[in-house]
């Protein structure tokens, strides 16, 4: 106890220690030694293995280690509170050698842990407190006969869909689910000194959420969907019955009888010594595969498809944790039976179970008598046949259909158990697949443990890959995964375990790949995670790279070239290199706030994150850019807050349908997104020098400006005249209609009125009239959609009000991004559209026609009938194709990088165009035939498609945004180099032949 | 590990490193491919271009023309046309611009070269002819034609080929001919075709005493079915037995169905105008037969004739009788205009009246009477006359028919206009000639004037 009381006094740093209940921590302590240790004493080495932490309570000590070439570094001093030889602990187990050396930098006194003391505790009967949730009495009776399992069901409340880099839960919400993915992947994030630190990806069949339920804590991470992401969600709190874990049961089975009673069922086939693993109760159950649509359902029974379908998710709750909609139906097939016929038979064996999608079966068992005995009767949307399928035995029942009966067949599903592995809580999935195959995959909860295994397998001795804080261990037989067991985050581990339960190959080179880094894919080859693209062909420089960069605040093309070298070689990313950085011009801004307002309008608050809020004038544009997709786009919307605001930017965004910015706006922005905004802009703002009346004709979401200036007269205090007529559809799509009476029945000088046009009718040559009697000398600003201010300016016109006192917005289109400029474009674009009508031309008139007299004074087809000439030609061209080919090796040779690529690529062109030239000279436009033909479309070809890259190149250095040029232009270059590879073949053999016939 | 490193290496460069290798592979899988269309026999892939009408039945046959890496040479040119240019009198022969004096011309135009003239299969080059240069040639050297003789003046250059000249068989116009045969009669009285005398010139050599067999002599192995054909034909009359032709050249073994080969041992010059000429070309050169499939003319299309000696002389009903040898056989592949349009003309009307016996024997005109024409040959001090078997001698251009074969019943104005009269020839002369060739006019204007001169200069 006194140790303890010492070690309470000291924060303790520990999560290991940190997460364990209070009882567990003291009992922790207890048992815990003092220690003595003098300045420089060693307190273990590098490769002892470690049998025990150390918590400070007082002194220091210095943490060292050996790098690869052998120098010791100081990796860390650490002082009183502090802890150290945590991971012996954690691993647990004994094999485990110290990755550091520590060394006491002056006399301390230390709390030695020893790992046996730890386990013995932590696997003590004072676990987590059973609260198995319990499905209510009157659904168990309903349930009980045709299918025990749901006893021990979580409760499944819905399936829920994420879109790409939606969050599922954030740090610290509250707890109170967990998930099952049924497809795509969840991003697992922790925040850490201020960056998010990628802890795993997560993909179908594993779960997420389950700590925080288990342990009443908020969320300690962060999940995104990365792409589509689909879950199922569960509620409720799991937790376990630590009398279910003794050690004697965990081979005895329960009969469903018992779990008729109402105690819990635990599932422990599958007793795997040396991993220690024993398998807890169920608390979910699922299926595998897509379910099919739902077309062939006999439809004269319930309405439309989707009705079928929805009524099926409703009734069952197997339906409904099943993911619907996808092509693949390998795991599923539909079964017909009549009146009578028997779906299986009590002793068959079991290797499907069915979901009852129309009529009704008949569960029958024999009695020892020789009747039969009724069971149940199943519905739509109940099942039947799990039981067998999980336990791997014969049938119990057998089932024949009550009328005709249609049933989904599945040929495996999945069932989730507490466990604990190594005398650790876990979580435990298995898969059941027919013919006995099972895979189980257990997760230590609180830990990065995982291990995955195959039932039933022989394995070798592992592969393993170690290196501080990760130990992976691959269990392998005849080139396919049969189990893993991981520690420490692995990114790409669920993909691994998709290796697993899909069976797929492991290749040698897969392995040697997992010896030397500890992955099974190339960086490269994670295709689903875009970070990895390689934007820079030439430098490899991926996606993810330059996205760093620019999240460090590089913002122009240059810097980002500067940084990583991308774009540095044939400068033919650099547009790509834009789109990435987008305008460098523009602030990148924090949101501070997302304001509803109406229906479908939010105001959206941006504060530049290195800059201070530039003044404004009421009634002034920002240009605002944001990164959606992966591409910067642009946009103009009028800024809503009052003058002299200096905290932030507002905005105020109608939500169209069909916008791209705004429905991201609205949908998708959040704290993490990237947005950049220029500085208020425009001309169309009331002058805030003059006291003439201003009047305001607005429409819809064309309000902004007015209450832009109405906020700023009523912040300034003005007494100037203000007077809006802002018009809108309904009543209850007048966005801060609470803002505009308030103010203007505070103030004397605004006037406010709200026009609903579909009530009122709209605004009338009358009403415009009278306004400008109304308020003589008056500004008019007019801000809605186009017809409408069509409409006022004509009324205004009429009424006689100059032209100059009329002001509409006009938005500025937004501008292109800062692409730097492509030398000699234009020489480019001319010498490969030249380039292009010659070739052309070539293909579409035949060859020159030869000389019809020799009277006139020189034959023009001398140069290609005469030897010599033919030679002289010929030659050249080969000369100036060499030449030009020579960009390929300034391209992809390192020792040849000279001169700025803009110069080359003109040459490259250059030599082109001459060569052709040339050889209009050399076959007087003859295409020739069978074998100089072939050489003809490879050159011809090769220039045709060479212009088009060319174009391509120039169109990129014109219009940035259009990233489709880029891909084009990608394609194109293949054909050009494809289509010029055998020239080099097929230009000796034709000089061969000139000299041997 | 080291393996490791190499796999790792491998792994991470396999898109380069396939793209590499399936480059290296595509190339030399070319290479082979076309290096072995070069040295091979099949060299067709190569060909530059179309051929012309005279050689591509044999352009297959690469080295007739063309030396290995020594491009084509005149004596492989001279080797199928020497000969003829040599009958014909060439007026351009090659030693004519050796002299000296012609040096400057050579310059203009390479004349003592054929090549420079006849380019082959070169795409678009080749005009009718076979000629390559421009139909005005001739004006590099007659460019004052005019003041040698002033009834040229005024003609454009690119009418001297064609109805009038020929570069090299120009002796229809020679102007002494010209002269002896001025106003002669369109057509002879009563002309005949001279008779062959291959069976006298035969009697004459001892070593084939011609003595007529019948089926009794007969020297066929056993198992051979026999006809009773042989015993009529001209072969059994002159003594030549069944071994005589169905001997192999060598080893005297039976061969079913002989070559031209076993012909040639008696019908020596007729076979080696068979082989220069269109129809055996291709046998000269190794090739396969001539078939009717290949040929550019237009031929009937139930014709599918590989053409050796026994397409046209039937095998054992060989008969000196030409019924079916000299027109026939001729049209049972030939399907041109000219062809179509013989029975309708006056020649097939004499033809068919010579096969009646209304006609004396010779007075028909055949096919081959024209084509295949009787030639006087002097051999060892003995006149043979001969069918000439090389049918190029009177074909193309058609003017040089004119000696040879026209003026055997026509007079020689009547020739030259029916000559030059190119819907004529397509009906094969059914009508008199629209075209007037003023050769003969001009002739014996240039000798009258001659003559003035001369009387005055006496």
């Amino acid at each position: 106890m006194e140790n303890a009381i010492k070690v309470k006094s000291i924060p303790c740093k520990i999560p290991i220690i940190n997460s364990l209940n209070e009882e567990k921590q003291q009992e922790i302590m207890a048992r815990a030694k003092t220690v003595h240790v003098e300045q420089d004493e060693v307190l273990f080495e590098e490769g002892d293995i470690g049998h025990s932490m150390y918590v400070i309570q007082s002194g220091a000590v210095r943490v060292l280690t050996t790098t690869e070439d052998g120098q010791q570094i100081l990796l860390a001093t650490l002082e009183a509170g502090e802890c150290f030889g945590e991971q012996a602990l954690q691993s647990g187990r004994t094999e485990d050698k110290r990755d550091t050396t520590v060394i006491a930098t002056e006399p301390s006194q230390l709390l030695k842990i020893a790992v046996a003391d730890y386990q013995a505790v932590v696997s003590q009967g004072s676990r987590m407190e059973p609260k198995l949730k319990q499905i209510n009495e009157e659904q168990r009776a309903k349930l009980s006969a045709g299918s025990p399992l749901d006893q021990g069901t979580m409760e499944l409340l819905e399936e829920q869909s994420f879109e790409d880099g939606e969050v599922v839960f954030q740090e610290g919400d509250v707890g109170d689910r967990f998930y099952l993915i049924l497809s795509g992947i969840a991003k697992v994030t922790k925040k850490e000194g201020g960056q998010e630190k990628l802890l795993s990806r997560l993909s179908r069949g594993q779960y997420f959420g389950e700590m925080a339920l288990i342990r009443h804590e908020p969320r300690a991470v962060t999940v995104r969907a990365e792409g589509k992401l689909r879950v199922n969600c569960f509620k409720g709190t799991i937790s376990h019955d630590a009398n279910q874990f003794s050690a004697t049961d965990s081979l005895v089975e329960q009969t469903p009888k018992e779990a008729a009673s109402g105690k819990p069922i635990a599932y422990k086939h599958f007793f795997v010594d040396e991993l220690a693993l024993k398998i807890g109760p169920l608390v979910g159950i699922t299926a595998f595969g897509e379910w099919p649509d739902v077309g062939h359902v006999d439809t004269s029974q319930a309405g439309n498809m989707d009705d079928v379908r929805h009524s099926l998710i409703k009734e069952s709750s197997l339906f409904r944790s099943m993911p619907f909609g996808e092509e693949n139906i390998e795991w599923l097939e539909k079964l017909q039976f009549d009146d009578g016929s028997v779906v299986f038979r009590e002793g068959d064996v079991a290797n499907r179970f069915y979901l009852i999608l129309s009529g009704m079966a008949k569960l029958t068992k024999k009695e020892e008598d020789g009747s039969e005995k009724l069971v149940a009767l199943l519905c739509r949307g109940q099942y039947f046949g799990e039981v067998a399928l999980i336990r791997n035995e014969p049938r119990p029942f057998t089932v024949t259909a009550e009328g005709p009966l249609l049933v989904a067949s599945l040929k495996g599903l999945i069932t989730f158990h507490t466990s604990q592995f190594m005398d650790m809580d876990s979580l435990t999935t298995m898969y059941h697949f027919s013919e006995g195959e099972k895979i189980i995959s257990t997760k230590v909860v609180d830990q990065s443990i995982f291990d995955v295994s195959r039932i039933n397998v022989t394995v070798d001795t592992p592969i393993i890959y170690k290196r501080p804080g990760i130990r992976r261990e691959l269990f392998c037989l005849y080139g396919r995964l049969m189990g893993l067991t991981t520690i420490g985050e692995w990114p790409d581990l669920g993909r691994v375990i998709q290796l697993i339960i899909q069976d797929k190959r492991v290749w040698p080179w897969q392995l040697a790949l997992f010896r030397q880094k500890g992955e099974l894919w190339l960086e490269r080859e994670r295709e689903s995670f875009k970070d990895s693209a390689v934007v820079c062909k030439c430098t490899g420089v991926t996606r993810g790279v330059l996205n760093q960069a620019v999240a460090d605040d590089c913002d122009t093309v240059e810097k980002l070239a500067e940084r990583t070298g991308a774009s540095r070689v044939c400068g033919s990313c650099a547009p790509l290199l834009a789109e990435i950085v987008g305008r460098s011009d523009m602030e990148p801004v924090d949101i501070v706030a997302v304001l509803p307002v109406s229906s479908d309008v939010k105001s959206f608050r941006f504060r530049p994150r290195h800059a201070p809020v530039s003044p404004l004038l009421p009634g002034q544009h920002i240009r605002i850019e944001a990164q959606i997709a992966g591409r910067w786009v642009q946009r103009t919307y009028t800024l809503t807050s009052a003058v002299g605001q200096e905290d932030y930017y507002e905005i105020t965004v109608k939500r169209e349908e069909h916008g791209l910015f705004s429905r991201w706006l609205h949908d998708e922005m959040n704290t993490n997104s990237s947005v950049r905004v220029s500085k208020p802009q425009g001309g169309y703002y009331l002058p805030l020098d003059k006291q003439t009346p201003a009047v305001c004709f607005s429409g819809g979401i064309g309000v902004t400006p007015a209450l832009a200036m109405l906020r700023s007269l009523h912040k300034m205090d003005s007494e100037r005249l203000l007077y809006i007529d802002y018009s809108a559809r309904t009543s209850a799509q007048f966005a801060y209609i609470n803002e505009f009476q308030e103010i203007s029945s505070q103030r004397a000088n605004i006037h406010v009125n709200l026009r609903a046009t579909r009530e009122q009718g709209s605004i009338q040559p009358e009403d415009v009239k009278q306004t400008v009697q109304k308020y003589p000398d008056a500004s008019f600003y007019i801000c809605g959609p186009k017809r409408f201010e069509q409409a006022i300016c004509t009324h205004l016109e009429a009424a006689e009000v100059p032209s100059d006192k009329i002001k509409t917005e006009a938005f500025v289109p937004a501008g292109g991004s800062a692409v730097p400029k492509l030398e000699g474009a234009k020489t480019l674009l001319l010498g490969s559209l030249l380039t292009f009508i010659l070739a052309m031309l070539f293909v579409a008139f035949g060859p020159i026609p030869y000389s019809s007299s020799v009277q006139n004074a020189w034959q023009i087809d001398t140069l290609w009938t005469d030897n010599v000439w033919k030679q002289v030609t010929g030659y050249t061209i080969l000369g100036l194709t060499v030449i030009g080919m020579t960009m390929s090796f300034r391209k992809r040779l390192r020792s040849f990088r000279t001169g700025n690529f803009a110069w080359w690529r003109l040459m490259h062109v250059g030599t082109a165009l001459l060569a052709l030239a040339l050889l209009y000279v050399h076959t007087g436009m003859t295409a020739g035939e069978h074998f100089n033909f072939l050489l003809m479309v490879s050159f011809v070809g090769a220039l045709i498609l060479g212009t088009g890259v060319s174009f391509l190149v120039f169109l990129e250095s014109r219009m940035p945004e259009a990233t489709t040029t880029y891909h084009v232009k990608t394609w194109l270059k293949n054909a050009h180099i494809a289509i010029v590879w055998p020239l080099p073949v097929l230009v000796g053999i034709h000089i061969v032949l000139a000299y041997y016939f | 590990m080291y393996i490791d490193k190499i796999f790792l290496w491998t792994w991470t460069n396999i898109k380069q490193i396939i793209l590499w290798l399936t480059w290296i592979l595509v190339t030399l899988v070319l290479i082979v491919y076309l290096t072995n269309s070069l040295v091979g026999q099949d060299k067709s892939d190569f060909l530059p271009g179309e051929s012309s009408h005279g050689h591509y039945q044999i352009e297959m046959a690469c080295e007739a023309c063309h030396t290995t890496f020594d491009g084509v040479k005149q004596e492989t040119c001279l080797e199928c046309h020497g000969a003829e240019l040599e009958a014909v009198d060439d007026s351009h022969p090659p030693h004519k611009f050796a002299d000296p004096r012609n040096a400057d011309l050579l310059t203009l135009i390479d004349a003592q070269k054929c090549i420079t003239c006849h380019v082959e299969h070169r795409p678009g080059m080749t005009r009718p002819i076979g000629v390559t240069v421009p139909p005005d040639y001739c004006v590099h050297c007659h460019e004052d034609i005019a003041e040698e003789r002033p009834s040229h003046e005024g003609m454009p250059f690119d009418t001297c080929r064609g109805a009038c000249h020929n570069y090299h068989d120009n002796k229809a116009l020679y102007e002494d001919f010209l002269v002896k045969n001025l106003n002669q009669a369109d057509t002879y009285d009563n002309p005949v075709t001279i008779e062959r005398n291959f069976m006298e010139i035969y009697r004459l050599n001892p070593k084939y005493p011609v003595k007529r067999l019948t089926m009794k002599d007969q020297d066929a192995p056993e198992g051979v079915d026999l006809g009773h054909d042989w015993e009529e034909s001209s072969h059994a009359n002159a003594g030549v037995n069944c071994m005589g032709c169905h001997a192999g050249s060598e080893d005297q073994v039976w061969v079913d169905k002989p070559d031209h080969t076993s012909c040639q041992e008696c019908h020596d010059l007729e076979v080696s105008g068979f082989l220069a000429g269109r129809h055996g070309m291709r046998l000269a050169e190794g090739l396969s037969p001539m078939t009717t499939d290949m040929a550019r003319q237009p031929m009937r299309a139930d014709a599918h004739k590989a053409l050796n000696c026994m397409s046209c002389h039937k095998a054992h009903q060989y008969s000196t009788d030409q019924g079916h040898t000299a027109v026939d056989a001729c049209l049972k592949c030939h399907n041109d205009d000219h062809s179509r349009a013989y029975k309708g003309s006056s020649h097939f009307r004499l033809w068919n009246e010579e096969q009646k016996g209304k006609m004396p024997k010779g007075s028909g005109i055949s096919c081959a009477t024209c084509h295949l024409p009787r030639e006087v040959i002097e051999k060892g001090g003995k006149k043979r006359t001969v069918v000439q078997h090389n049918q190029n001698l009177n074909l193309r251009p058609r003017q040089k028919m004119a000696r040879g074969v026209c003026m055997n019943c026509h007079g020689l104005g009547f020739t030259l206009d029916a000559l030059a009269d190119e819907d004529l020839v397509q009906n094969n002369y059914s009508d008199s000639s629209s075209v007037h060739i003023e050769s003969l006019e001009m002739a014996e204007k240039r000798m009258g004037k001659e003559k003035k001169d001369k009387s005055k200069l006496k």
